[in-house]
């Protein structure tokens, strides 16, 4: 069953200087528990696939339907806080706060308590193997691996059904990276949601239940199941 | 409100560059309240110093030249004197020239003598209504002239001396004697003296080093003083004697010592009357009541400008009772009157012994005469040892001035003057004097002239704006060349001196304003770079997570007011007890002291060194002061904060949260 899907999305990207169409009529669909490669070249468009399908920005022309309603109906920010969770190459995470706290802030901006919100990042920094880390330490203490686990700790904090990454293995060394899409893929599996990796790197994609390429802004399927 | 929690967290776990920016938005703060209340302290007393300051300006003519007179007398009685002479007169006109900038114009005040009574005098709800004079003559003493009529017992040819007989008395300290030794020894032409005829004179005794013994001399008795409206004394049937007169050469000269020499005497004429000149009492009984009556007259200054009057500039005349006149008074003319203060206790144990200002209480001032220029401290001789007084109570047709002048004047006020270090040529108010406007005389100011003399400094003064010392000295010499012959003395209550210490405070409390306002304005871009700029990841990060807009903004607003709050209100605290500790009393009313000591123009300020009060020197608000300095700062920054979150709203979070862990 679908639970995100984008249809015949254009975007044009307005520089200082210039007009790019980063997306033409780009349609794709994905499903709950499956793990999902978008690949290309670097300036194919699939960032800004990524940031359509997170609500991140409004396309020109065609709509992203999550859950079967259209992102501009239920508001982006609804929609990032519900439906969708976004973790980056450079993991973003808040650095003056603790990675419990960053895990918590997903939970607490849906207006979770911190009594029960606290507990619940706990749970999920476990749940990514970081429940040897003290809690209070603040993300420039870890590795880059434990800071992205940390970033994917925070982003299943929402509850939602999809995970995009952008990148995920970016700033990562091989094993650590690994580490990190083999998480992804438990997720997947055992949660029933739905992974989309951006990525580059090959072996990443060769993983993926189905990959989807870009190039100049279009979108094909590239290799499904 | 959790984000505002996490916003404020963020900020206290980055303690240096918080406390940072705390202390540096405390020290603008210092210096704009600091430097605030330095400039509105100096503004204010600027803005006391120039209401209560003014600078006047007081004009002399100088003699063209002086020269000695001497002349020996008979009796071996020698004298001399020194006149001043004046190749012209210098009108007050010539003040008008182009380019001069008065606040108040030259003014030319009059003397005008007058018999004083009682229209109606107030105590308490009493009115007591009289039209006595209510100053009456003191007894004549020993030193006083005598009026008498003598018989010659023998012939006296020469102006030797000679025995008379007092046939009568007509004013003086009685003199016990049936005889006298009259001598004429002052006359330039003595009259003969004939055994058995009869004289008038009025007589003072003197020692006489020749004869040694008493003799009596005639004394000036009936003359007149008095000047037409140019200065050029009078012709008329009485014997003219004026202290300031045109003599041969057209020249005009006025005695240098005070009332007079022994030398004028030899141009007085008859001192001494025989009943065959067409002898007649009429002449000699005025002359008597002029005796009798001479300490009734009291002179009054008429001005149109009580800021014209050197000692009220200078502070010495102040108020004692009731108000001063307004100058809507002074304008209209009307019939007010100041008096000294001195008179309420001239007349105690009368049956009205207190002037009471106020309606119900009015003088009726009989003016006779005006004296142009004429020195106040000769009042206070009036009626005393000096048997020769500078003006005559006879016009030039020897007949007594009778009134021309004056009427009721409603009494306002009693005033008091301090004449401490002052000589007598810097008075301009005797103490026996009171003040009336100009205009309640309408035009009858140039009648009966009685005394006439050059422009005198306390007599002629004007107004200019303060600090314009300078200029207007220079453009009056440019534009008058009589000015050579005029010494102004200007006045200006030592504003000359106190004036550029406040402007330099002034200036100076502007500059740490200035640079305080500059050192905010750098703080503020620094804190917005810092705080919000540096933050537009953290704001993608957030909107990346869900929260909206609005969230955001308040997420980020919440950490810079917080920051704003502690350091301004932290500076305004720390300014205020700074500004404390300088003890500038800023809540108070401020009261500051002066001394006048302005000599550059002249020494004749130099003696008035007066320490004058400047008072009512609006209180800096520093409560304002400190709330609204930290007001405008806060707001400030929000408003700019604004701003740039709403720059930072407007980047797509994908722009920057793409890319390298670090970027």
């Amino acid at each position: 069953m679908s639970v995100l899907t984008a249809e015949n999305i254009t975007y044009i990207y307005q520089s200082k200087y210039q007009k790019v169409q980063a997306l033409t009529d780009v349609s794709c669909d994905f499903e709950a528990g499956k793990f999902y490669a978008i690949v290309g070249q670097s300036g194919s468009g699939k960032t800004t696939l990524l940031s359509m399908l997170a609500g991140l920005g409004s396309p020109d022309n065609g709509r992203v339907i999550a859950g079967g309603k259209s992102v501009k109906d239920i508001g982006s920010e609804r929609h990032r806080r519900e439906n969708v969770s976004v973790i980056y190459q450079a993991f973003n995470l808040f650095p003056q706060l603790t990675i419990l706290e960053n895990v918590m802030y997903p939970m607490r901006i849906s207006g979770v308590s911190a009594g029960k919100a606290k507990p619940r990042a706990k749970e999920l920094l476990a749940a990514v193997g970081l429940d040897d880390v003290d809690e209070r330490k603040r993300p420039a203490m870890l590795s880059g691996g434990q800071q992205q686990r940390v970033a994917i700790a925070r982003a299943l904090a929402s509850e939602a059904k999809v995970l995009l990454a952008d990148e995920p293995t970016g700033n990562l060394d091989s094993e650590n990276g690994r580490l990190v899409i083999d998480l992804l893929k438990r997720l997947a599996k055992e949660e029933n949601r739905c992974i989309i990796v951006v990525t580059h790197d090959l072996d990443i994609a060769a993983q993926a239940d189905m990959v989807y390429r870009m190039k100049d802004g279009h979108i094909a399927v590239e290799r499904e199941g | 409100m959790f984000h505002i929690r996490m916003s404020i967290r963020q900020l206290l776990r980055t303690p240096v560059k918080t406390l940072l920016f705390v202390l540096l938005l405390a020290a603008v703060t210092i210096m704009l309240t600091f430097g605030s209340v330095l400039y509105l302290q100096a503004r204010a007393q600027i803005e006391a110093v120039e209401e209560q300051y003014t600078t006047l300006g007081m004009v002399t003519q100088r003699p063209s030249y002086t020269r000695r007179v001497s002349c020996e007398y008979g009796c071996g009685a020698q004298g001399s004197a020194i006149y001043d002479v004046y190749d012209e007169i210098i009108p007050i006109d010539v003040l008008d020239f182009e380019g001069a900038d008065y606040v108040i114009p030259p003014e030319e005040r009059l003397f005008y003598m007058g018999q004083v009574g009682v229209a109606s005098v107030g105590i308490g709800s009493t009115v007591v209504k009289s039209d006595g004079i209510i100053f009456t003559s003191e007894p004549p003493g020993p030193e006083d002239p005598i009026l008498v009529e003598l018989e010659a017992l023998k012939d006296s040819a020469g102006g030797a001396p000679v025995s008379m007989r007092v046939l009568r008395q007509l004013y003086g300290y009685e003199w016990q004697s049936e005889t006298l030794t009259l001598c004429q020894h002052y006359s330039s032409e003595p009259i003969p003296i004939q055994a058995g005829e009869r004289y008038m004179a009025v007589l003072k005794m003197e020692s006489c080093m020749e004869h040694h013994i008493a003799e009596f001399v005639p004394m000036p008795s009936i003359y007149s003083s008095q000047y037409d409206p140019d200065g050029t004394p009078a012709e008329g049937e009485a014997p003219g004697f004026h202290l300031f007169y045109q003599d041969g050469d057209g020249s005009f000269v006025t005695s240098h010592t005070p009332g007079g020499s022994p030398v004028d005497f030899q141009r007085m004429g008859t001192m001494i009357q025989h009943e065959d000149e067409s002898y007649s009492f009429g002449p000699w009984l005025e002359l008597m009541n002029n005796l009798r009556n001479k300490d009734t007259y009291y002179p009054a200054i008429a001005t149109n400008n009580m800021d014209l009057l050197p000692s009220w500039q200078a502070k010495r005349l102040k108020i004692r009772d009731g108000r001063a006149i307004t100058q809507e008074e002074f304008d209209e003319g009307v019939h007010v009157c100041l008096i000294p203060e001195s008179w309420n206790r001239k007349h105690d144990g009368r049956d009205f012994n207190q002037f009471v200002p106020g309606p119900s209480s009015e003088l009726q001032f009989s003016i006779k005469m005006a004296l142009k220029n004429y020195p106040a401290s000769k009042f206070d001789a009036l009626g005393n040892d000096t048997y020769f007084d500078p003006f005559s109570f006879f016009s030039s047709e020897g007949r007594t001035y009778i009134t021309y002048a004056g009427g009721a004047y409603q009494i306002v006020g009693t005033f008091t003057m301090d004449l401490e270090g002052l000589d007598t040529g810097d008075i301009d108010l005797a103490a026996n004097c009171m003040i009336i406007p100009a205009k309640s005389l309408g035009d009858t100011q140039q009648k009966n002239i009685a005394y006439y003399g050059p422009m005198t400094g306390t007599y002629v003064s004007f107004q200019i704006p303060n600090g314009s010392i300078s200029e207007f000295d220079r453009k009056l010499h440019e534009a008058v060349p009589e000015a050579e012959l005029l010494e102004i003395t200007y006045s200006d209550n030592g504003y000359e001196q106190v004036m550029p210490p406040l402007e330099r405070a002034r200036t100076a409390a502007l500059l740490l304003c200035a640079v305080g306002a500059a050192s905010a304005v750098a703080v503020i871009i620094l804190l917005l770079y810092f705080f919000i700029i540096r933050e537009r990841r953290r704001t993608a990060i957030e909107r990346g997570l869900g929260m909206t807009k609005h969230q955001c903004r308040v997420s980020l607003m919440a950490g810079i007011l917080v920051l704003a709050l502690a350091g301004t209100i932290l500076g305004s605290r720390l300014g205020t007890l700074i500004v404390g500790t300088v003890d500038l009393d800023s809540d108070k009313g401020q009261e500051s002291s002066y001394s006048v000591y302005h000599t550059k123009y002249s020494d004749w300020t130099n003696k008035w060194n007066q320490v004058i009060e400047v008072q009512d020197v609006e209180p800096v608000p520093l409560q304002t002061l400190a709330v609204g300095i930290p007001l405008i700062l806060v707001i400030l920054i929000t408003v700019l904060s604004l701003v740039m979150v709403g720059f930072n709203l407007r980047v797509e979070p994908v722009v920057i949260l793409g890319g390298k862990a670090g970027t």
